[in-house]
């Protein structure tokens, strides 16, 4: 080889690929969501997930796979593998006539996927939002069992969960203890129109903070208002 | 006589360069008549470690002065219980000269900011391996990888894991008992078959696309090291590196260091 040569790379290994982000969205898709309400959702999902699509092609951090859970009564998956956000078309939600807004067991579902050995060592930390326009409506105990066996995983601990309530009465404790955080809001939606803007400011949340060198404590700030979650939520490597 | 070489590199991780930062990565190889040492360091990313970069370089400075002047002494062949006088005879003595590193950095340029802890801003991971025949040093604190990889291509981790480590947080050098979140093996070379060892900051096992990729890296390392002399790796692993801290992988800063046994007499390569 000359000075001038370019050496080809040959790397050991399978290869490399950028770190996985996971965003689970769990949609309620309750009896009273139907009408106007679930088409504004569908409609501020796909907005949210094509702004994110944008933002998974312009940085060099994070590929973002996307699952949906919807829950009504009982819980599905909607969206049940991860799929890359920009080769996502997303299928509307309908809403379960007389369905009810059981929440447990939709973190029960989400436990299981994040459960120790089923998302990669070295993906980012997952980003979990909840979108009710109700109070949680489980039987006595079963949602305390699916926040407790969601909290019980890793990932579900260190995940950013946000929520999104859609009118203020949809605003509870019951969110509250979902986020985890006193200094993270609920983003709430006014009206039908405010919820893409909410889920706009949920999607920034998930996708510059997960940016390394990010001043997350400022975007918190931005985002949420001051008091935001610092780096206790969001920061850079740090020691124990 | 086998010799002992090492080849490191380093890249700027995509997401420092794009907001203008310093790598806060380092490396360093040195080699004594009896010794060879390799390090790498990974200086802590949070605002809190604002001179990681300098904590890191400390690392690997002190890692390969004190490995090249207290190993060979310490690793003798007749040496019974080798990981026990390592931690007893050597730990303490690596994180007290890194401690003293930073205060003589800190004497030179003091703080502007109000900072409770003086060594917190300096926070760096240390990974470290030192050939003294017949032993093999590999020591952890904090993140990162260790790879002792044979022949065969069969490889293993030498450093016990630890469960604390999350991604996000990690044991540091600058924490107040950072001895003790020290991990280390000795290996004895008369009883293992070692072609060579890959130590990397989590920038480079954070860009594999594969969760378990040790095993395919080790087996493809030991083909290559069979094919390729040490200058073919010196012109390789700056690629490697470079890959692994672009957009097509972690993002983030990349060392990557090898010792490499081999039976030429040509000294280490390092940048």
């Amino acid at each position: 080889m000359t000075a001038h040569d370019t050496p080809t790379l040959r790397m050991p290994g399978g290869g490399i690929s950028r770190r996985p982000l996971h965003l689970i969205l769990l949609a309620d898709c309750s009896g009273g969501m139907k009408g106007e309400k679930i088409q504004a959702l569908n409609y501020a999902i796909a907005d949210m997930l094509a702004q994110l699509a944008i933002w998974d092609r312009a940085q060099e951090q994070a590929q973002v796979f996307v699952r949906a859970v919807a829950f009504a009564t009982e819980a599905v998956w909607h969206i049940p593998a991860p799929t890359p956000v920009v080769d996502l078309r997303w299928r509307p939600l309908q809403p379960v006539p007389r369905g009810l807004t059981n929440m447990g067991t939709a973190f029960q579902l989400v436990a299981e996927a994040l459960a120790p050995g089923r998302i990669e060592r070295r993906a980012l930390r997952p980003a979990l939002l909840l979108i009710t326009d109700g109070l949680a409506t489980d039987p006595p105990g079963r949602f305390e069992a699916g926040l407790n066996a969601l909290l019980a995983t890793p990932a579900g601990r260190g995940a950013l969960r946000l929520s999104v309530a859609i009118g203020r009465d949809a605003r509870s404790e019951a969110l509250n203890r979902f986020i985890g955080d006193p200094s993270v809001p609920v983003l709430v939606a006014d009206s039908t129109s405010d919820i893409s803007d909410r889920l706009v400011v949920a999607s920034l949340a998930v996708s510059r903070m997960s940016e390394a060198g990010a001043d997350r404590a400022a975007l918190a700030d931005r985002l949420f208002g001051h008091g935001g979650p610092g780096d206790s939520i969001f920061g850079q490597d740090t020691i124990i | 006589m086998h010799q002992w070489q090492a080849v490191t590199a380093v890249a700027r991780g995509a997401a420092h360069a794009a907001r203008g930062r310093a790598a806060q990565d380092a490396v360093r190889a040195a080699r004594s008549a009896d010794c060879t040492v390799v390090a790498v360091a990974d200086g802590h990313g949070h605002a809190q470690h604002f001179r990681s970069e300098i904590g890191a370089v400390l690392a690997v400075d002190a890692a390969c002065s004190q490995g090249l002047r207290r190993l060979p002494a310490l690793l003798g062949a007749d040496v019974e219980r080798p990981q026990r006088a390592v931690r007893q005879a050597f730990v303490p003595l690596l994180i007290e000269h890194w401690r003293a590193a930073v205060m003589g950095h800190l004497a030179q340029l003091p703080y502007q900011e109000t900072v409770e802890e003086p060594l917190i801003p300096y926070g760096s991971t240390l990974v470290m391996t030192a050939a003294c025949p017949p032993w093999l040093l590999c020591l952890q604190i904090g993140d990162g990888d260790l790879l002792v990889v044979r022949p065969d291509g069969n490889s293993f981790a030498p450093v016990p894991p630890d469960a604390a480590l999350d991604g996000r947080r990690t044991t540091s050098l600058c924490q107040a008992d950072a001895a003790a979140s020290v991990r280390l093996a000795v290996v004895d070379l008369r009883r293992e078959d070692v072609a060579l060892v890959l130590l990397a900051t989590d920038g480079y096992g954070n860009a594999q696309s594969e969760d378990d990729w040790q095993p395919e890296v080790g087996a493809d390392l030991a083909q290559l090291a069979a094919e390729h002399g040490t200058e073919w790796f010196a012109a390789q692993l700056p690629l490697w590196a470079r890959a692994c801290a672009s957009g097509a992988g972690s993002g983030d800063d990349t060392s990557i260091a090898l010792l490499l046994r081999s039976s030429e007499g040509a000294a280490p390569w390092t940048p």
